[in-house]
């Protein structure tokens, strides 16, 4: 009976664990090995595979457009990381004081977030619209013509006019997180850096930012990821990659060469790479913002 | 009692994901049932199916089950789907340019040459069934109205401003010069950020540049007979630039989508729209006051006949390639059963009458409008490009068209995309024209009815 019992205590953390690791692998690594499979291999989705070794990773090496998609993917986690968790953190700063009417914004900051990126991609198509667009009828009324400008279509701004919309929809998410992560911060801190004669600065610099460390961490970290890989819907629906490429990122080139060119075994080989250096890029950031929370303690 | 839970939920999990791997499983297809798939059609087509296939099931006694699924640019996907989980499907609709590429090269669908009787075939006028026959071979039966690209313009607007209909690129240039100077809006306008539209306006200035050759040139290329690099590629690539050169278009229409397109127009913020002829319905649904007639297609210096890109053989009735032979007849029984005149009327004809002539027995449309454009366009008609360029073909038009219209590009880089794109599919993909000749022995038994 005792040995049952050791036995139980022994295998029930495994068990408890077993339905999330059995549907990360069915959802996830085994997806992730067919893909590896089928990416030396020549396939359109419907006739018969062939085998052609590395061949497909040759032609993504050597494919221009493919090129452009990963350092757009990156221009675009990298600003969006830095616009969300910037303009979070600072309303974050105002919304966690008392004032009236502060419930009313935060919710209304909020209130992107729970919106599809179908509605937003849509809805901020309208806004940007070149002929009867809300922004440029705006920037008519106040005397702004010479702003006024394509907004979606011009190859300079395109990709920064979907960041922002992208940066607008979640800076409510992250300032949540951000207030959160404030306000877990003791007030013992402060009262005593106060008597000490820190200025508002330091307290800034010394208290707020190290012990906000944890949550800047995983704001970060939700942002990029979100930023590499969870880009498609939105690209999708308010310039799908073009103009000229101009905001294509690999997760909208690699759902045309899939199912648009099909072309399975050169979308795999994308997929792969893409995950790879998105994995090193992961690892590498999470390897330096852990260390600076070491260190801090 | 935790841990019996837990246990619990890890059998069910485990025999729910155990279920999803079977999809190895006999077909589950009556003998006695005909399976129609299609992608979701309007209330009023599915109800003229629906009673096509109550008549169907009175004369032969073969029930139709229909299914309706997605929309029609993944039914290729869908279709899979239903091959590797042995669903059932008899006869599908989709339309010539699916069946092009990726479907017919990919084995999926069924060539009816043999399938179909003379009289069937003489059910169709003249030429309609000409993008339907790809090598000789008959993949489909259209059952769906025609589309074509087309110049409207604001008929209240040219009165007002006392413009002349413009036929000539010169005469398009001076009307365009008074609309900016009275009124400075966009005098023509395109729903660019739906990038497939941009060939369409390459199929006029290209069968403008060929003398209305371009079918022949297109396949010639694709064929590997010709480079895309001549003086009438090239040329056709200059007359749209000069389109925005001269201040006719500009780059509004390259963030303007279909909705934005029919939403400008109507609300006269550009005075003539490039566009399918499906936008019709929404101008008229959006005011149904709104003046409207058709422009021909500038004719370009140097050219002597104008000609819009157009197509019939969207929502044509197919056959899955892995249907078993033995249920061939009754599939045949339905094909010819589908377009009699009397029950072709009924689906050609339920979203309003017909703008193009299809069926002999079948009467178009009645309406002024219509009546216009097929005077204006159908004589000038030539089959869609995209009917016939691969997927790679058309996106490389897609994004040197308007880097052209931008000024990024010139046309000879604009045509080097374009060979760029062919020599990539010919690399990667191993891409052949003629797919039809090019079938595994496998696939040609599936593909080809054996008796």
């Amino acid at each position: 009976m005792e040995k049952i019992s050791k036995l139980k205590e022994k295998y029930f953390p495994y068990l408890m664990c077993a339905p999330a690791l059995i549907l990360f692998t069915v959802l996830i690594i085994v997806p992730l090995l067919t893909g590896l499979v089928i990416s030396f291999f020549k396939w359109d989705g419907y006739g018969a595979m062939t085998f052609n070794a590395g061949e497909n990773y040759l032609f993504v090496l050597e494919d221009e457009v493919y090129k452009t998609a990963i350092g757009n993917t990156f221009i675009y986690a990298i600003a969006v990381t830095i616009f969300k968790n910037i303009i979070a953190l600072v309303l974050a700063f105002i919304l966690v004081k008392k004032f009236p009417l502060k419930n009313f914004f935060r919710s209304g900051i909020y209130m992107p977030v729970m919106m599809s990126y179908i509605v937003i991609g849509i809805l901020w198509t309208w806004i940007f619209n070149p002929t009867f667009g809300l922004l440029n009828s705006f920037l008519s009324l106040i005397g702004l013509d010479n702003w006024i400008k394509g907004w979606l279509s011009d190859p300079t701004c395109a990709m920064w006019s979907v960041i922002a919309v992208d940066v607008w929809k979640w800076i409510g998410y992250h300032m949540v997180l951000y207030i959160a992560g404030l306000q877990a911060i003791s007030q013992d801190y402060y009262e005593a850096a106060e008597i000490d004669g820190a200025s508002a600065w330091q307290k800034f610099k010394n208290i707020t930012i190290p012990l906000l460390n944890p949550t800047i961490v995983v704001n970060v970290m939700m942002s990029i990821t979100g930023g590499l890989v969870s880009n498609y819907d939105i690209v999708h629906i308010m310039t799908d990659g073009g103009p000229f490429h101009a905001t294509e990122v690999s997760a909208t080139y690699i759902m045309r060469t899939a199912f648009t060119y099909g072309n399975m075994g050169k979308a795999n080989a994308m997929t792969i790479i893409t995950f790879a250096i998105a994995f090193i890029f992961g690892l590498i950031q999470l390897y330096f913002m852990t260390r600076k929370e070491s260190e801090v303690n | 009692m935790k841990r019996i839970i837990t246990l619990m939920l890890t059998c069910l999990l485990l025999t729910v994901l155990s279920g999803c791997g079977s999809n190895v499983q006999e077909s589950q297809a009556d003998e006695n049932t005909l399976y129609f798939f299609s992608y979701v059609l309007t209330d009023e087509q599915t109800a003229a199916w629906e009673e096509i296939f109550e008549d169907f099931e009175e004369e032969t006694g073969i029930k139709v089950e229909a299914s309706y699924q997605g929309t029609w640019s993944e039914t290729p996907e869908l279709l899979n789907s239903m091959k590797l989980s042995n669903t059932p499907v008899d006869v599908l609709i989709q339309g010539v340019g699916l069946i092009q590429s990726p479907l017919g090269p990919g084995a999926m669908i069924k060539d009816l040459t043999n399938l179909v009787d003379q009289e069937v075939i003489d059910r169709y006028e003249e030429g309609v069934l000409d993008s339907c026959y790809m090598g000789d071979y008959l993949w489909c039966l259209p059952m769906a109205d025609g589309g074509s690209w087309t110049i409207m313009y604001n008929k209240t607007m040219f009165d007002e401003l006392g413009l002349e209909v413009p036929s000539t690129f010169a005469e398009l240039e001076s009307v365009a010069d008074t609309i900016n100077d009275k009124l400075g809006i966009t005098p023509l306008m395109i729903n660019g950020k739906d990038t497939w539209a941009w060939p369409g306006l390459y199929m006029s200035t290209y069968g403008e540049a060929t003398g209305g050759e371009s079918i022949a040139n297109v396949e010639s290329f694709l064929n590997g007979d010709k480079t895309f690099d001549g003086e009438a590629e090239i040329q056709a690539f200059d007359w749209i630039a000069d389109l925005f050169e001269a201040g006719i278009m500009k780059t509004d229409s390259f963030d303007t989508d279909t909705t934005g397109l029919v939403a400008s127009f109507v609300q006269e913020k550009v005075a003539m729209i490039f566009t399918l002829d499906s936008t019709l319905a929404d101008i008229r649904s959006a005011n149904p006051e709104f003046e409207y007639g058709v422009l021909p297609y500038p004719i370009m210096d140097g050219a002597s006949d104008y000609y819009y890109g157009y197509g019939i053989g969207d929502g044509s009735l197919c056959v899955p390639a892995f249907i078993d032979d033995s249920r061939l007849e009754m599939v045949k029984q339905f094909l010819e059963f589908a377009t009699r005149p009397e029950n072709a009327t009924k689906v050609l004809n339920a979203n309003g009458a017909t703008k193009f002539k299809i069926m002999k027995d079948v009467e178009n449309s009645d309406d002024a409008f219509i009546q216009e454009m097929n005077e204006v366009v159908t004589p000038h008609a030539i089959t869609y490009l995209d009917w016939i360029w691969p997927a790679q073909i058309n996106d490389a038009f897609c994004q040197a068209i308007p880097a052209l219209a931008a000024g990024t590009i010139d046309s000879e880089q604009a045509v080097q995309m374009v060979q760029e794109a062919y020599e990539t599919i010919v690399r990667e993909n191993d891409y052949i024209y003629a797919w039809w000749d090019n079938f595994t022995t496998e696939e040609a038994q599936m593909v080809f009815p054996q008796n």
